[in-house]
């Protein structure tokens, strides 16, 4: 049997979990990628992931992973597997998420108060989270906002933001981040800037990358704010009516609105607007 | 043209109102269907109550007489049941308003 590196003990949303790799090397990222998940007190019984390479000579896609030893993957390449590990770990948050209403959508605090951006993949959440996340806004998550319909508490999830190259943020992206020929980079939001506790909700923003246009907030009919968020909120496929429900009280209970932007800066300045601050 | 007389909702398909307006879901499907105000009003009263009745409902809340009302509450009807959100109605079209959620997780 190889010998085992563990690479940390971390928590996801309430859920902790562990990763176990037959590797250092992948342990040592791991642990780097995943530095603001990790906790030093983890509970009883968590999750296990296993990252295990397959040997020396090592095939094209020489990793496969496992979750508390059911075998999720069974060929990636270095490139991938840590992206598929965050992956896994979303899934398992979400599978997890209990009474709580899980949004596709980055979220970060301004004031003291959250908002939530909500939007499919390539709309310009990740790239807006580490942007704001940059200018000095608290930072919950870039992927999986999870929110408690009753109390309108957003939690965080301290993932990794998902920043692809090249593009707008190269700026502020610290040297040495993984390999500049890589489409996609997964950078701590602790490098950037400042994480963010758990926060009341202001407002959903749903970002529309649109050029040559002005940053613009309109505002959303509670009904046509429920039907997008529909398009955003996996928990209905598998809550059903009750999700549903979830949902539903969610969007009556804050403003939501329609972002439309070009330009980061005046996307950021929008957003203020549904903090209290201008 | 209504083809279910009286028109009710189907049992599978959770309502919320918010506002003047209506959101869908349909748990069998997954679907959900935004409605308007006046679409609204009158899927509210598609509880078993006859056609004639919800005509006369509507007629009452908006002083509209019944007989301009009645064509409009047929064609609202008519599209709920393509849809398939009637009782004894099956989805036959795929109409813009529909939405399935994104599966992404």
């Amino acid at each position: 049997m190889s010998e085992r590196f563990h690479a940390g003990a971390f928590e996801a949303g309430g859920i902790d979990f562990a990763v176990e790799t037959n590797r250092p090397a992948l342990a040592a990222r791991v642990r780097d990628v995943f530095r603001d998940l990790q906790v030093t007190d983890p509970g009883p019984s968590p999750v296990v992931f296993e990252v295990l390479h397959r040997g020396t000579p090592p095939p094209s896609n020489p990793w496969a992973v496992w979750r508390d030893g059911e075998l999720r993957l069974t060929a990636a390449a270095d490139s991938y597997v840590v992206t598929y590990l965050l992956w896994e770990v979303s899934r398992l948050m979400f599978e997890r998420t209990g009474e709580r209403v899980h949004l596709h959508g980055a979220a970060l605090v301004h004031n003291g108060r959250a908002v939530v951006l909500a939007g499919r993949s390539h709309a310009g959440k990740s790239t807006l989270a580490a942007w704001l996340t940059h200018r000095g806004w608290g930072f919950l998550t870039d992927e999986a906002a999870l929110v408690d319909p009753e109390g309108l508490i957003v939690s965080p999830f301290w993932r990794p933001i998902n920043v692809r190259r090249p593009g707008p943020l190269e700026s502020i992206l610290p040297d040495g981040l993984g390999d500049r020929r890589d489409p996609e980079v997964l950078v701590p939001a602790s490098v950037i800037g400042s994480l963010a506790a758990a926060a009341p909700l202001a407002g959903i923003a749903f970002p529309c990358f649109t050029p040559e246009v002005e940053a613009a907030l309109s505002p959303m009919s509670a009904a046509a704010a429920l039907v997008e968020s529909t398009q955003h909120f996996p928990g209905l496929v598998a809550g059903g009516r009750a999700g549903f429900r979830r949902l539903a009280r969610l969007v009556q209970a804050v403003p939501a609105y329609e972002l439309r932007f070009h330009r980061l800066d005046d996307a950021e300045r929008a957003l203020r607007t549904l903090t209290g601050a201008s | 043209m209504n083809d279910v007389d009286p028109p009710t909702r189907h049992p599978a398909i959770e309502t919320a109102v918010l506002g003047t307006e209506a959101v869908l879901y349909d748990e069998r499907s997954g679907m959900v269907h935004h409605l308007n105000a006046s679409a609204c009003a009158i899927w509210t009263l598609l509880d078993g109550r006859s056609v004639g009745d919800v005509v006369a409902a509507l007629s009452r809340t908006t002083d509209v007489p019944a007989a301009e009302l009645r064509r409009d509450v047929l064609e609202a009807i008519g599209n709920f049941g393509a849809e398939g959100l009637l009782t004894g109605t099956t989805r036959r079209s795929s109409p813009t308003g529909s939405r399935k959620p994104s599966d992404q997780a």
